[in-house]
């Protein structure tokens, strides 16, 4: 599930919006969690400044450590958690990334990627 | 709603790996040393909660039914790690209530045999499907208040020498061994900035607590009001961030029906799961300003002796250990022990207003499953 070094390729991340109040969600988005009316299927071009991150180097039994990040996406209010597709070094707050989406068991899996990838060296 | 509820019996085994053994067992010893330490029987008993994990559903009927027990109401309350604590709020609303007078709190937890590492959210959620586990979750937090406030990996590990320093002096926590900084940082990392000695260790074990109304603490020297009870649940992560709003809002709300503030408490026992979830707690009980929890620790508040208040004297989740279903319960039993003058060597001299936090989260989506607040007076 984690870990295992997939390279997925950037395109646009599916979000759900509000019909109503425009607030935007990743993957659960059903109901507005805001105001309980329904949502409609957008997408974003997956621009996001990081916020936090961890390397994961307590795995699962054979997956090599990971780093974990959350990023703010651009002007949608909403948080984001996925997996870098670098390492940990030069990661900062604030740094730009991008978040790209692709099928998951279930879930959709999540994944960040510096936007300037010489500005996290 | 009639009047007061108070705490007149505690009782609380040792938290460690018991294998073989069961809850009932456990749960029992914890049961007849509260009701013991309340100069109650069984007969007085009107309702029992009971607090639990793991286990399965109906725990507290099939524990409950080779007892004197059986037979009186009982209730099975699930609520993450906040379980115990949730139930000693089901317990508080039927005493207020004039439901009972007499209401039994049961928290038990066996997770000898269910986990051999760290226990597990639910799978189902977005962020566990990211590869979100719950050191992760608080690595996250801490990593945002680095960044944001200054803290350093050193101020986390503070959290736990104080808390081992704690525990030392608790022949009922599991980890009794003092830790420097620097074994702390040099243990192995888990999800930097957390290291291995940051994280609290599974354990087994029950607590009880008896709550009963003011005509049954009438005239009872040893009880210990309890004067508030408050929970709240939290919101979606994606939208709130990790400003870890309803810890504020739920102690608020508890400091409120108690008529105190945070500058009245001595002592407290909080939710530090990880490490970095202790320096969270500081800033949204009111202990500490924004930004200020990990320098106030480094300047000597929160421990044994220091400036007050006094947080985890049991030595916390970190050095008792962490049977979820009984950690609020051993919190509780903690702070009645310390109110009632009672603690001896970890005895926070004149308590007599505490504090207890409990976070019950295996929705990693949500900020929280349950944020459980109380406050005890003498």
């Amino acid at each position: 599930m984690t870990g295992e070094g997939q390279a997925p390729a950037a395109g646009p991340v599916r979000l759900f919006e509000c019909v109503d109040c425009g607030r935007t969600y990743v993957a659960v988005g059903a109901v507005c969690a805001l105001c309980g009316r329904s949502t409609k299927e957008v997408t974003a071009d997956g621009r996001a400044r990081l916020t936090s991150w961890t390397t994961v180097s307590a795995t699962a039994p054979g997956v090599e450590p990971y780093v974990l990040g959350w990023a703010e996406v651009d002007d949608a209010g909403l948080g984001v958690m996925g997996q870098f597709i670098a390492d940990a070094s030069g990661l900062r707050a604030g740094l730009a990334v991008r978040v790209i989406q692709t099928a998951g068991d279930g879930w959709p899996r999540l994944w960040l990627e510096p936007l300037d990838a010489d500005a996290a060296r | 709603m009639s009047g007061a509820a108070w705490i007149t019996g505690v009782g609380l085994t040792p938290f460690t790996r018991e294998p073989g053994s069961g809850e009932a067992p456990l749960a029992w010893s914890a049961v007849r040393a509260a009701l013991a330490d309340a100069a109650l029987e069984v007969a007085d008993v009107d309702v029992v909660f009971v607090a639990n994990v793991f286990a399965g559903p109906g725990l507290g009927q099939r524990i409950l039914a080779q007892t004197p027990l059986a037979g009186r109401p009982i209730v099975n309350v699930e609520n993450a790690c906040a379980s115990g604590t949730g139930a000693a709020l089901e317990a508080h609303a039927w005493v207020k209530a004039g439901m009972a007078d007499v209401a039994l709190v049961v928290g038990v937890e066996v997770l000898t045999g269910r986990f051999d590492g760290g226990m597990i959210p639910v799978g189902d959620d977005l962020y566990v499907a990211q590869g979100m586990n719950l050191p992760a979750l608080y690595a996250l937090k801490a990593r945002h208040h680095m960044e944001r406030h200054g803290t350093r990996p050193e101020h986390f590990a503070l959290v736990s020498v104080k808390n081992r320093a704690h525990g030392a002096a608790n022949p009922l926590a599991s980890s009794r061994e003092p830790v420097s900084v620097e074994d702390v940082l040099a243990s192995r990392s888990i999800a930097d900035p957390i290291t291995l000695l940051q994280c609290c260790r599974n354990a087994d074990g029950a607590g009880a607590v008896v709550v009963t109304s003011d005509a049954r603490a009438r005239g009872n020297r040893r009880a210990v009001r309890l004067a508030a009870s408050r929970l709240g649940s939290g919101r979606r992560r994606a939208e709130i961030g990790w400003d870890e709003p309803t810890i504020g809002d739920v102690s608020a709300a508890a400091y409120e029906a108690a008529g105190v503030g945070p500058g009245d408490v001595h002592v407290a026992e909080v939710h530090d799961s990880f490490a970095p979830a202790e320096i969270l707690a500081y800033e949204r009980l009111g202990f500490s300003d924004d930004g200020a929890g990990g320098f106030d620790l480094e300047r000597g508040r929160f421990r044994l002796g220091g400036p007050g208040p006094v947080v985890n004297p049991s030595g916390g989740l970190l050095a008792r250990g962490h049977p979820p279903g009984a950690t609020g319960a051993a919190q509780l039993f903690e702070i009645v022990t310390q109110l009632r003058g009672e603690a001896g060597p970890r005895q926070v001299d004149g308590a007599r207003v505490g504090l207890t936090l409990t976070l019950g989260g295996n929705v990693p989506q949500l900020e929280t499953n349950a944020c459980c607040v109380h406050v005890l007076t003498r």
